[in-house]
């Protein structure tokens, strides 16, 4: 994790991060508004989660370093729910 | 008899932050927060039309609110840890207390919107949706307040000394503890506030 957080711009990295975080939450909770839910609209919602998730588990808890294994477990949760999800809207 | 000294080109380029308990404690986590979540959308889709009147009661800008909070604590906790690793205990612990407080916030929103929900006649019982709606919820406030707990025990340790650059394993343990968390209301919140019925 220290790798990730040493270099020199990491502060105003991670700034901007959570900035962008914010925007694409607030840009989801918009996307409710009309009510009409549409399985676009679901895999829409559901891929700015997974945009969401994978800048939280690279860049805040520092995985962009860690061994495959448990990257790939951590990058892949939001994803697998993702698309199961999302075919529950499906049928 | 004297240790052996691993050059460093052999020593691993691979990082895992945190104690290798907490990442197997973090998985079991979002496991069980992967069947519930499963439960719930598959039970969502046998009754779309409970789900989507009692969505109709739920605050979206509760949900927003929640997020945002959530959101910016997992920002401070990364500023702490940053400030750890220059050595500056006092801003670490600032930058805790700035997330415990996010982590307040989260709370308060919280208890108004329950009570809210409460108002209107709902409570656990009165179908599958609010029987997901307060279980799904409440079991995460609980892993918040867990979580707020565990960054009051860091933050002490840092004002005691007990961290610094060179020792920060347990520190990366509870951040690390407090990003799935989040990362566990990133699911939840377009689950039960965004995608209606």
């Amino acid at each position: 994790m220290s790798r990730v957080f040493k270099s020199k711009f990491a502060g105003l990295k991670l700034i901007l991060l959570w900035l962008l975080l914010l925007i694409l939450t607030m840009a989801t909770a918009l996307m409710a508004e009309p009510y009409t839910v549409t399985i676009g609209l679901v895999a829409i919602v559901l891929l700015v989660t997974v945009v969401k998730a994978k800048i939280l588990v690279d860049s805040f808890m520092g995985l962009r370093n860690a061994p495959l294994f448990w990257r790939v477990m951590l990058l892949a949760y939001a994803p697998v729910l993702g698309v199961i999800i999302t075919l529950t809207y499906a049928f | 008899m004297n240790a052996v000294e691993i050059p460093p080109s052999v020593t691993l380029e691979k990082e895992m932050p945190g104690d290798f308990a907490v990442w197997l404690f973090i998985m079991a986590e979002l496991s069980v927060f992967a069947l519930l979540f499963i439960l719930y959308a598959i039970t969502r889709a046998r009754f779309p039309d409970m789900f989507s009147e009692g969505q109709a009661n739920i605050n979206i800008n509760a949900g927003l609110g929640n997020t945002l909070a959530l959101l910016t604590s997992s920002y401070f906790v990364v500023a702490a840890q940053q400030a750890l690793l220059r050595n500056l205990p006092k801003r670490t612990v600032l930058n805790i207390v700035l997330a415990l407080l996010s982590g307040c916030v989260y709370l308060t929103i919280k208890g108004y919107e329950y009570l809210h929900v409460a108002e209107l006649g709902f409570g656990l019982s009165s179908n599958d949706f609010y029987f997901f709606y307060f279980g799904l919820t409440a079991f995460h406030m609980f892993h918040v307040i867990l979580g707020m707990l565990v960054l009051i025990v860091l933050a002490v340790k840092v004002a005691k000394g007990s961290y610094h650059a060179e020792r920060m394993n347990e520190f990366e343990s509870g951040a690390c503890y407090w990003h799935m968390v989040d990362l566990l209301w990133l699911i939840l919140f377009p689950l039960i506030y965004v995608l209606h019925g």
